[in-house]
């Protein structure tokens, strides 16, 4: 019994080790040289702590570390390195990935000016329950009347999304009603009175007349072909007939097949470096026999006018630019550090705020005769123990809207009779608003925290000081302030930082919103620097630029590494490590 | 001093509650939203008792109302949306069961609205036996309680105010006049019941014509054919009623010759004022009109340089292009050396005309060049720079024509002649506009440059004379408002006393509020509410009116989508086996019921919910019984509009449970990683232990948001091949949280230390194994943290925002945080009843399970790890 169980073991430690190492490969293959190093590293670290006894600690670890390498590890990497490339829209296939894209998408092939048409008809099987299904021939005619067979296309290539992006197939001449196709032979069977062929038979099956674009008798089929056929075959097809090439034709709005020929074509080019012989793959325009111009991570063509002409692009390093456009693009510096600085003052009046606040509240809470605390106690942490999320979306839809808002509409109208406030499109007002907010959320928390602080603080202090003549205040400033400001300050750093990337709560409140004029990027009066990161790489208006928000992110870690190293280093956590 | 403490404790609570309800206020909005039966997002009140538990009951069981019912019925008929897997079998029971569905609804429609027909006809009759009364002396008081005691104030306001100013208002009859108006029109409504007629729309006009303000009788003269009519009857009280009329008459005189005399002795005390604010509204107008005037020339002066600006566009398109030829032609003829060259005249053919353009060219490119340079927006275009460089080829062209011509056969020199002939005939046909094109934008541009000072200087001198004006009437205001509010005296005081006499009925209440309403005495806007009581009677006829409009359209709604079901039950069988397998025949019957109701029922809707709220706000002015059964017709009225209505439906239910799903899986998978993982860190020496709870403590500090883009692209690459992990699935938002893994540790391992090492130590002794100490001793003693961690990471994780809303993308899969903020946007924005249920549906669970766990939350957070 031991021993099966040692053997499953040993069974399962093998394809483990096979599985990654064949994964890391894999990875290295497709480029992604990263994440293949994270695992390799990972499958190091797993045999060394199953193989040997001094690793035997590691053993309890591994599944967490896992998760740390893929999940921790890797997206530092990846941030890192992202943030040196033009990654982004526009730019977001490997270089081999945007040549496959400019060979075989159909949108990259020509017409020729005297190209032969084809009409086309569908003929589908249907199942026992005479439901079309997706088995069906293509049948076509080319003006003189010859027609062709072809069967369904075999080969077929999605997108990531699902969507096809190129499919192919072979047509072949139909002779006396009757086609070869693939070994198999197919008969055509016509109606003899007006000589439509209704059918047709071969391969066991019976193919029925289902659908053609301009015959009206059998429209009522088109939302099956639609939503089907083309759909998930015929929109990227290439049919091919000895050296000729047919696809849906867009000057007859896809309703004839036309010949249609690959523009470009990948060639190898040497090239002689020293004493040593370079190979590449280039694309060549094979209308113009002209090599493309690759320049920083796009493809161009060159035009009738000579003019360059932006094909496709890929994802390619771009050096230190990312960092250097924050200093030197006046469009993006100054709303960068308008950002910057409203990061700073967000997080920082934020912590003020609800500090001032929360301690107010504890002072209050903080003397034992007070009855019911207990209970005001639980009250004033309700903010708290509400999700941000929904606090948020409940202050921004209820009271901040300008027109409906309870602010705009019962407290200043009602009350006072003033003018309603634009509280999400003024910048200063909106500013008041995340701050409101952020403080609203944020109090509870301080008031726990000064209150867990100040229950500490001896009472004997205070009677000893009071014998000494100190008024109440004195006593505030003098025993309770420093007191509390030793066990509290770390925590107010803390808060500090965690507001610094408090992201929920500036987006759902404004989006970031109302927006610096000028800049070419997406960047808000009340955007904080994540906020903006999120933005300019999921948001954009000109398109998702994961290059930038990556290089922002660099300079978010930096900020917090700094903020935690002086926090730890005051507050003595590095020395908890080692007890 | 015991004593004194109490007190102090007394204000210290009123002060925090006080507090407190501030602070809780918005979750106290909240809870009353989410009950709410009216629009609040469009309702004057702040809270309402008309309370209801739809928006949860909607949220969460998406009952389908008739539209969707219609709807579903047609998507089943033609196999679409969800419907597209159904067997045929399906189909026809799904139908039924919705016909079924729809025939109940129209069932308990004609039931609530029958319903509703007696409950009015029960207020009518309490009406008729004994409420009238009551509720006729309850107006004559209210009108006592709040007009009256206003205008005295007003009165006496106005006094006091014109004391101060030594101003005495002149004597006048008014009170004498209005008050024979008033005893005159109450003597003519009973008369005028004596006559006992019963023609409905006379009656309301004749009651229009006698308590309607101003007093017309020309409708009514009409309407019954006074003039050839030989009733007596009309006739005496047509007689009656035009006496009444001139007594109005006589009234508005009086009001009229009151304020003159008022104005009058204004004009004594304050005649200097008032023409002072006379001229500077004169000075004011003067000048608004010839800004006016200014304006319209500039706008035309405008519009012709962007003409002008078009031409000579135009014009430079046609020489910009050709300038690199002519430039590179130039460039070989200027250097040629032609001091030796004898020139010779072209005698005849194009030659001679090339020579004549020339000179033509050279003459007029300079000047337009020289106009050019003066126009501001040509200064530095492109335009400006070829038409210097082409006035500088012309004139050496020119001057040297002869030379160069002699020249024009040598190889060097034969293409750049050409060309230049080639290019100038070809661009000679614009040469006469260039001049004229450049002098006509000059001239209109001077023009425009003059209009624009003198518009900036008037504007500056209205500014001035407007900033003295407000000074002056800001230094003034005090009396202005005295002279305004006198002149608006007289009818202060008629107001007055039609607010003293006593109402008699219903009609006179409802004109009186009307009265009151218009702008006869500027000095009072009522709010819209303020005279429902008094509106009593018509508000309730209104409702009611309106409700038998909105019945007659919805039954005859209700009786064409009944024959329609008829038809299409008798043949739903076929129809569905028709539409079988890909075919889309549209079903009469089924099309047609949604169209009756799209086109009718938005009729249907606005009658009722006018009723619906007419009747509401009359149930606050009415107490006892009659209140309660106006809510109750309230209430039916909102039920049938809410079995009606046409919703947008989101999967609440499902974010739900993609949310409770995600966050469970990632609590129970993260603590089982976690525990084992902290386990060694708390037992165990080796290498890389403290570098390792460095590295947990610092790699705590970043939040996975910051990760984000990495966290994409990762699943993004990992989908492709792994497709259960990748972007919009659950299971990536699930990988893409474990990240969390680290954040724990501590509290494992903490927990961990405080678990004695002896235990472990005598059961390794009986021959445990490290493992096994762990999985039977260490795990089992630390259930209570474990308990924790997982609550705390299923709250962290339900909470969690920004990954769920980067990874996921489709409707379906959205979490419930991801998903609330739909309800806040778009059409979602202003249904605040749905928005705040769906709220407190997530909220309240989180709450409560924060207050309970408030200890560990606390202690783990000052534990120094703050995660939101």
């Amino acid at each position: 019994m031991n021993k099966l169980f040692h053997l499953l073991v040993w069974l399962f430690i093998a394809t483990m080790n096979g599985f990654i190492v064949w994964a890391a490969a894999t990875l290295f293959m497709l480029g992604n040289n990263g994440f293949a190093i994270v695992i390799a590293l990972f499958l190091l670290l797993t045999d060394w702590a199953i193989f040997t006894k001094r690793g035997y600690p590691y053993r309890y670890t591994l599944p967490a570390m896992f998760f740390l390498f893929i999940l921790t590890l890797y997206p530092m990497y990846y941030t890192v390195s992202t943030a040196f490339t033009n990654y982004g829209t526009g730019h977001l296939f490997s270089r081999e990935q945007a040549i496959d894209i400019l060979l075989t998408d159909s949108s990259y092939y020509y017409e020729p000016a005297d190209a032969e048409l084809l009409d086309f008809s569908i003929y589908v099987k249907y199942n026992k329950e005479l439901k079309p299904t997706e088995d069906f021939l293509i049948m076509f005619e080319d003006q003189e009347g010859n027609k062709y067979l072809a069967k369904k296309p075999s080969v077929r290539e999605f997108d990531s999304d699902g969507n096809l992006i190129y499919a192919e197939t072979r047509m072949n001449e139909v002779e006396n009603n009757m086609a070869r196709v693939n070994d198999n032979q197919y008969e055509l069977i016509v109606q003899e009175e007006n000589n439509k062929v209704v059918s047709i038979e071969g391969n066991n099956t019976r193919y029925t007349y289902f659908y053609s674009p301009y015959d009206s008798s059998v429209s009522a089929n088109s939302a099956f072909y639609n939503s089907v056929i083309r759909q998930n075959y015929l929109k990227s097809l290439i049919v091919k007939f000895g050296t000729k090439s047919y696809s849906l034709s867009n000057q007859y709005i896809y309703k004839k097949f036309g010949e249609s020929y690959k523009i470009y074509e990948t060639r190898v080019k040497s090239r002689v470096q020293g004493d040593r012989t370079f190979y590449e793959t280039v694309v060549y325009n094979t209308r113009t026999n002209r090599e493309l111009i690759e320049d920083g991570g796009t493809f161009y063509d060159i035009n009738q006018e000579g003019d360059r002409v932006s094909l496709i692009g890929y994802k390619t390093g771009v050096g230190a630019s990312n960092f250097m456009k924050i200093i030197t693009d006046p469009r993006i510096s100054k709303p960068f550090f308008q950002i910057f600085g409203w990061t700073i003052t967000y997080a920082g009046l934020t912590v003020i705020f609800s500090f001032a606040i929360g301690l107010f509240f504890a002072t209050i809470l903080n003397d034992s005769n007070l009855k019911g605390k207990i209970l005001y106690r639980t009250l004033l942490i309700i903010p708290w123990a509400i999700p941000a999320f929904i606090s948020v979306l409940v202050w921004r839809n209820g009271f901040f809207n300008e027109t409906y808002g309870v602010l705009n509409r019962f407290l200043l109208e009602g009350l006072f009779n003033a003018e309603p406030i634009k509280w999400l499109q003024d910048p200063f007002w909106a500013k008041i608003a995340v701050l409101i907010v952020n403080t609203w959320l944020g109090f509870p928390y301080m008031m726990t925290v000064s209150l867990g602080a100040l229950q500490s603080i001896p009472d004997e202090l205070y009677e000893a000081s009071s014998i000494d003549g100190a008024s109440r205040f004195r006593q505030f400033r003098s025993i309770t302030l420093p007191l509390l400001m030793t066990s509290v300050a770390p925590l107010l750093v803390m808060a500090f930082a965690f507001n610094f990337n408090n992201f929920t709560n500036i987006y759902l409140l404004t989006q970031g919103r109302p927006a610096i004029p000028g800049t070419n990027t997406p960047a808000g009066a009340t955007d904080i620097l994540i906020s903006y990161t999120y933005k300019l790489a999921f948001e954009g208006s000109r398109g998702q630029d994961f290059g930038f928000a990556a290089a922002i992110s660099v300079l978010i870690f930096a900020i917090i590494a700094v903020l935690s190293y002086v926090n730890f280093k005051f507050s003595g956590s590095f020395e908890e490590v080692n007890r | 001093m015991a004593r004194i403490e109490r007190k102090n404790y007394l204000l210290r609570h009123i002060f925090i509650i006080f507090l407190i309800i501030i602070i809780l206020f918005p979750m106290i909005w909240v809870v009353s939203t989410s009950i709410r039966r009216d629009a609040a997002a469009f309702s004057p009140r702040l809270f309402s008792d008309r309370v209801t538990l739809n928006n949860y009951t909607d949220l969460i069981f998406q009952t389908p109302t008739v539209p969707e019912l219609m709807q579903d019925l047609n998507m089943i008929s033609t196999y679409i949306s969800d419907f597209s897997d159904y067997t045929y079998d399906e189909a026809v029971k799904k139908s039924k069961e919705k016909l079924k569905d729809l025939e109940n609804y129209l069932q308990r429609t004609e039931e609530n609205m029958a319903s509703i027909e007696e409950k009015f006809n029960f207020i009518y009759q309490e009406y008729e036996n004994g409420y009238k009364g009551e509720l006729l002396e309850k107006v004559n008081q209210y009108v006592q309680e709040t007009d009256v005691t206003l205008f005295e104030e007003m009165v006496a306001d106005i006094n006091t105010e014109a004391e101060n100013y030594d101003f005495t208002f002149p004597n006048n009859n008014l009170e004498s006049v209005t008050n024979e108006f008033l005893s005159y029109r109450d003597e003519l409504y009973s008369q005028y019941l004596k006559l006992d007629i019963q023609d409905e729309s006379q009656k309301e006009e004749t009651i229009k014509a006698i308590y309607g303000i101003p007093v017309r009788t020309t409708l009514w003269n009409i309407r019954v054919g006074r003039k050839n009519s030989d009733n007596e009857k009309v006739q005496e009280f047509g007689a009656k009623l035009d006496e009444l009329k001139n007594k109005y008459i006589a009234l508005e005189n009086e009001i009229e010759n009151t304020r003159a005399n008022i104005e009058e002795s204004l004009k004594e005390d304050f005649s200097s004022l008032l023409e002072q604010d006379k001229e500077y509204n004169n000075r004011l107008n003067e000048i608004e009109t010839s800004i006016k005037e200014l304006n319209s020339k500039k706008q035309d002066l405008n519009s012709t340089i962007d003409n002008l600006d078009e031409q000579i566009q135009a014009v430079g398109d046609i020489y910009i292009p050709e300038s690199n030829k002519v430039m590179a032609s130039y460039q070989i003829l200027e250097s040629l050396d032609l001091s030796q060259v004898e020139p010779e005249s072209p005698m005849f053919g194009d030659n001679v005309e090339f020579k004549e353009l020339v000179s033509e060219y050279a003459s007029k490119l300079p000047e337009f060049v020289t106009n050019m340079e003066t126009m501001e927006k040509y200064q530095n275009g492109s335009i400006l720079s070829v038409m210097r460089d082409f006035s500088k080829v012309y004139t050496y062209l020119n001057n040297n024509f002869d030379k160069i011509f002699a020249l024009r056969e040598q190889k060097q020199v034969k293409p750049s002649y050409d060309a230049l002939k080639n290019l100038t005939v070809k661009m000679a046909i614009s040469l006469d506009e260039l001049v004229i094109l450049s002098e006509r934008y000059n001239k209109t541009m001077s023009k425009l440059n003059s209009i624009s000072k003198e518009l900036n200087s008037l504007r500056e001198k209205q500014i001035s004379i407007n900033n003295e004006y407000q000074t002056f009437k800001n230094k003034n205001s005090k009396k202005l408002n005295f002279m305004n509010q006198a002149l608006s005296y007289p009818n202060l005081m008629v107001s007055n006393y039609f607010a003293k006499s006593e109402i008699n009925n219903f009609y006179e209440a409802e004109y009186y509020a009307k009265f009151m309403e218009s702008d006869f005495f500027k000095g009072m806007t009522p709010e819209r509410n303020r005279y429902n009581l008094l509106k009593w009677k018509a508000n309730l006829d209104e409702s009611y009116e309106k409700f038998q409009q909105g019945k007659t359209d919805m039954n005859s709604v209700i009786s064409e989508i009944r024959s329609n079901i008829q038809v299409f039950e008798r043949n739903m069988e076929d129809y569905l086996r028709i539409n079988y397998g890909g075919n889309l025949s549209n079903i009469p019957a089924l099309t047609d019921m949604r169209d009756v109701y799209i086109s009718q029922f938005g009729d249907v809707n606005a009658n009722i919910a006018r009723a619906s709220r007419v009747i509401a706000d009359l149930s606050y002015v009415t107490d006892g019984r009659l209140a309660e059964v106006m809510q109750d017709i309230d209430k039916n009225l909102y039920q049938i509009q809410h079995s009606w209505e046409e919703r947008i439906r989101k999967p609440f239910l499902r974010w739900l449970f993609n949310s409770i799903l995600v966050a469970g899986m990632t609590a129970i998978i993260t603590v089982l990683i976690t525990s084992l993982a902290a386990y060694p860190f708390s037992r165990m020496k080796f290498v890389g232990r403290s570098t390792g709870l460095y590295f947990l403590m610092i790699v705590q500090m970043f939040p996975i948001v910051m990760f984000m883009v990495a966290i994409y692209g990762i699943l993004n690459f990992l989908g492709d091949y792994l497709p259960f992990i990748g972007l919009d699935t659950l299971g990536g938002l699930i990988f893409a949280y474990l990240g969390n893994v680290a954040y724990n540790m501590w509290l494992f391992k903490g927990y961990y230390d405080t678990i004695p090492d002896s235990l472990e130590e005598s059961a390794m002794i009986d021959g445990a194994t490290r493992f096994q100490t762990f999985w039977l001793i260490v795990l089992p003693l630390s259930l209570p943290i474990i308990a924790v961690i997982t609550i705390l990471t299923f709250m962290n994780t339900f909470n969690e925002f920004v990954i769920a809303k980067i990874v996921l993308q489709s409707e379906i899969n959205y979490t419930y945080a991801v998903g609330l903020q739909t309800f806040s946007q778009g059409p979602f924005e202003t249904q605040w009843g749905l928005f705040t249920a769906a709220s407190l549906i997530g909220a309240i669970p989180m709450v409560i399970i924060f207050l309970t766990m408030q200890k560990w939350i606390i202690g783990g957070l000052t534990q120094g790890s703050v995660k939101g």
